[in-house]
């Protein structure tokens, strides 16, 4: 009995042929090529027999393979059959990919989440944007690597001395943050910004930094334009950095703000999370308090907390 | 039914006719990492030589090679990185079919990384080929499928 797949064929290329090995196939269809077409019979002794195919895989194989790939990747390749799209949903496959402490995350993002939800579900919430303490945080995790990130806003997520005096800040409204606005300061002797964070971080190292931009940005006939006139008082003195953790990690740095007219991160510090299991408090401060000198002209997004491994991994982090 | 294994099964071999009529030997704990072959030891005693009729002289040799490290504890990143170093895509599919039907799992599983390493980064096209795959959704069912990719992973645009 032949199974002809005219149909399918009309609307797929051709296959390649493989090469020749010198066995039969007998516990699945072998198939073979006609005139560039092709068929699968259920004859267990063709004579003429086509390369090794997988396409009859068990589910169960296929999902063995496709557990070693990046959940991007296992996403795309659920389009290509019955059997793929099964095994990219099945529940084994992104156990491996979710952070450990996924339900303690789950527990603090969402009031109401649905347990039963198949993890490939649980993996695709945790990768949105989700608001944290009245949108002043946002959390996700990063669906490439499966690993968690923060943003913490400028507008009442940080604690910025002065914030309310309109005579130093201002909070513009932006596109170019995850938040809809970011605070900007025209000029203070005492820039402080503090802000803190406690959260059950999955185990690893993370890195925080603030994001930055010298000089106020706006559009002008659809064009990025970049006023630069309150920049100064940078190049005087470098900023501190200062981070904490409640058990007792500590570290400080400085370095000089540059780069008018470009988003930078600066690196602030890093801390390691021991244990996913219980939540990690965070402490960090930027400063610039040195008040024989003004300085202003400064855009504050957020501040931002990554696996470290990002640093060199991910282009955009490639700050001073 | 065999006997349980007595002292002197450590040193004992398994004969194995592949599929293509060639006999191989293998330790007989080498033969307990491959289940297939360990049911049919259980099943037909470990004095006859065991039939294996998807598993051909090709690649037998290669999957006992990769054993008779196993049972040693000798397999490492680097002998593993050469044992697929010079193989091509058709006979990594190959082993892979094999270690399947022999349930030989940390075979198995080494060559389901070996063969994702391999796709990394390849189109969904050249997956399909790879595997051979046709596509047999339903119309309907391929435009839910396009629904469903519209929302999952909806973009985290990352900073430039």
């Amino acid at each position: 009995m032949y199974n002809f797949h005219f149909i399918s064929s009309l609307f797929y290329e051709t296959l390649f042929t493989f090469p020749f090995p010198s066995f039969n196939n007998l516990n699945f269809n072998p198939s073979f090529n006609f005139m560039g077409l092709r068929f699968s019979s259920f004859l267990s002794n063709s004579t003429v027999s086509s390369g090794p195919t997988l396409g009859e895989l068990p589910e169960s194989c296929v999902a063995s393979i496709i557990a070693y790939m990046d959940p991007p990747q296992i996403c795309q390749l659920a389009t290509l059959n019955r059997a793929f799209r099964a095994a990219s949903s099945a529940d084994f496959v992104w156990e491996s990919k979710l952070p450990p402490n996924y339900l303690l995350l789950l527990a603090k993002i969402f009031q109401d989440f649905p347990i039963n939800l198949g993890k490939r579900d649980i993996y695709t919430s945790l990768c949105r944007l989700n608001s944290l303490d009245g949108g002043t945080k946002k959390v996700w995790v990063d669906k490439g690597t499966g690993k968690l990130c923060l943003a913490i806003s400028s507008s009442k997520g940080l604690s910025i001395t002065g914030v309310d005096d309109r005579r130093y800040w201002n909070y513009i409204i932006t596109e170019e943050s995850r938040f809809s606005t970011v605070a900007y300061l025209q000029h203070t002797w005492w820039f402080e910004v503090d802000g803190e964070i406690d959260f059950p971080f999955p185990a690893g190292t993370y890195s925080l930094f603030f994001r930055i931009h010298l000089g106020r940005a706006y559009k002008r006939f659809g064009r990025r334009v970049c006023n630069t006139e309150h920049v100064h008082g940078w190049d005087k003195k470098p900023v501190q950095f200062q981070l904490w953790t409640s058990d007792g990690q500590y570290v400080a740095s400085q370095c000089f703000l540059k780069e008018p007219g470009n988003w930078t991160f600066y690196h602030a510090g890093d801390f390691t999370v021991e244990d996913g299991h219980s939540s990690t408090k965070v402490k960090f401060s930027m400063t610039q308090i040195d008040c024989t000198h003004t300085k202003g002209g400064l855009c504050l997004d957020s501040a931002f907390i990554y696996p470290s491994e990002f640093k060199k991994s991910k282009a955009f982090l490639n700050c001073s | 039914m065999a006997q349980e294994a007595s002292s002197s099964t450590s040193s004992k071999t398994i004969s194995l006719k592949t599929g293509d009529g060639e006999i191989f030997e293998i330790e007989a704990s080498a033969a307990k990492q491959m289940k297939t072959v360990q049911r049919l030891i259980d099943d037909l005693g470990d004095d006859i030589t065991i039939p294996l009729h998807n598993v051909f002289s090709k690649e037998l040799p290669k999957i006992i090679e990769y054993y008779k490290k196993d049972i040693t504890g000798e397999i490492t990143k680097d002998f593993e990185a050469e044992f697929v170093k010079d193989l091509n895509d058709d006979e990594v599919k190959v082993l892979f079919l094999a270690a399947n039907y022999l349930d030989a799992n940390k075979l198995f599983e080494f060559l389901s990384q070996n063969i994702a390493d391999r796709l990394e980064s390849k189109s969904v096209e050249y997956v399909r080929k790879y595997f051979g795959v046709e596509n047999d959704f339903t119309p309907e069912e391929e435009s839910k499928l396009r629904e469903e990719r519209a929302w999952s992973f909806r973009g985290i645009k990352e900073d430039e």
